[in-house]
């Protein structure tokens, strides 16, 4: 006899009452909530790695010159079960982000927002009131 | 951090429990977890002061999830990767958990536990099935792991029963009299998924811990300038 269940814990209505560590890392310790950035470019390569997928970026400056940016977001298999695959962000997309850079400045940022150049939203935002879109 | 993270990271369940409960926890019935001892809350006061001294002197002041070493027991639902996969073979059950990639492999054939020696983040389980509920009894947790407070001192009872095709219902039961007051239990349903589990390369990924790390030592500039200036302003 072989069994293989995969099974994903439910967490529907529970999860305020519990987990007190509840992210991989803490956000604070990390990035910068004072420092709010709106990136303007294009894909140049998506990490879908554990325990978080990062995005690489060329943004463009306002002199012409080009940074690389790493934005930091949801596991694979949240954004697999979202139906967010590699091909949502083929290399040369242009998009936009709105994060928070890290606070030892370099230039990675907690990836929140991403919109596309037609407007589309890849995430909406949470259901939390309090979640709104940066204000810069 | 509300406004930080949305749901480009949260992967949140979609079902309602039918009691509607708003607590994991059954026993005691108001849902909390009881009392720490006194010895439990120095320890934790202490280990908070430190953390406030020392927040990312080294990767070794983080927790044990951002250094990629254990997820830890009993299973609590965190925001995302609540994903296991429950495999079943003669003698063994392998209970493999997505989150910081940990397998724990359970004899069912009866033998004792291992001796008090032997410690692990994920302690020594054994099985048994008591009807068509597979009953796992875990001691031996390193000293180092840490379940709200407990860690060495921990005996937890997990029980899994199917109570559908695609549901289990799991359980825990936590005794810890070093640590909790007294012992508690928590139950909630677990859904089959269609996904497979994504690999957990958690070093490869863990581009946070050195921004976890850089992130204080830029705290720490900016404490020195801080000072600097009120010196100077001073003089």
């Amino acid at each position: 006899m072989r069994k293989n269940f995969v099974m994903m814990l439910g967490l529907a209505g529970l999860l305020a009452a519990v987990a007190p560590v509840w992210a991989h890392h803490a956000f604070a310790a990390e990035f910068d909530a004072q420092k709010p950035v709106k990136l303007k470019g294009t894909v140049a390569k998506v990490e879908f790695i554990n325990p978080h997928s990062w995005i690489h970026m060329d943004v463009k400056e306002a002199d012409g010159k080009v940074t690389r940016w790493m934005v930091e977001g949801g596991s694979p298999n949240a954004l697999f079960r979202r139906g967010v695959t590699k091909d949502a962000l083929p290399q040369g997309t242009e998009i936009s982000v709105d994060g928070y850079q890290a606070k030892d400045g370099s230039n990675r940022a907690n990836g929140r927002d991403i919109t596309f150049a037609d407007g589309r939203k890849l995430f909406v935002g949470g259901s939390n009131p309090d979640e709104q879109p940066n204000a810069k | 951090m509300g406004r930080s993270y949305n749901e480009f990271w949260r992967d949140r369940g979609t079902k309602v429990v039918g009691t509607r409960r708003t607590s994991l926890i059954n026993d005691p019935p108001d849902g909390k977890v009881p009392a720490l001892t006194l010895e439990t809350q120095k320890k934790q006061a202490d280990a908070r002061a430190y953390q406030r001294l020392h927040p990312s002197d080294g990767p070794e002041d983080r927790n044990l999830w951002e250094r990629c070493l254990s997820r830890g027991l009993p299973i609590v639902p965190g925001p995302y990767n609540n994903d296991f996969q429950i495999q079943q073979s003669p003698g063994y059950v392998v209970i493999f958990h997505e989150m910081v990639h940990e397998a724990r492999v359970i004899p069912l054939d009866g033998r004792p536990h291992a001796s008090p020696d032997i410690r692990q983040w994920m302690g020594d389980g054994r099985g048994h099935w008591e009807g068509d509920t597979l009953v796992v009894d875990t001691t031996n947790f390193s000293e180092k792991s840490n379940f709200r407070g407990a860690s060495s001192g921990l005996h937890l009872v997990e029980r899994f029963t199917r109570t559908g095709p695609d549901s289990i219902r799991y359980e825990f039961r936590v005794e810890d009299p070093t640590t909790f007051t007294k012992p508690w239990s928590a139950e909630m349903p677990m859904g089959k998924m269609d996904t497979p589990i994504f690999e957990y390369a958690c070093h490869e990924g863990n581009y946070a811990m050195s921004g976890l790390l850089g992130g204080a030592r830029a705290d720490e500039r900016k404490d020195a300038e801080k000072k600097a200036a009120a010196q100077s302003k001073s003089k």
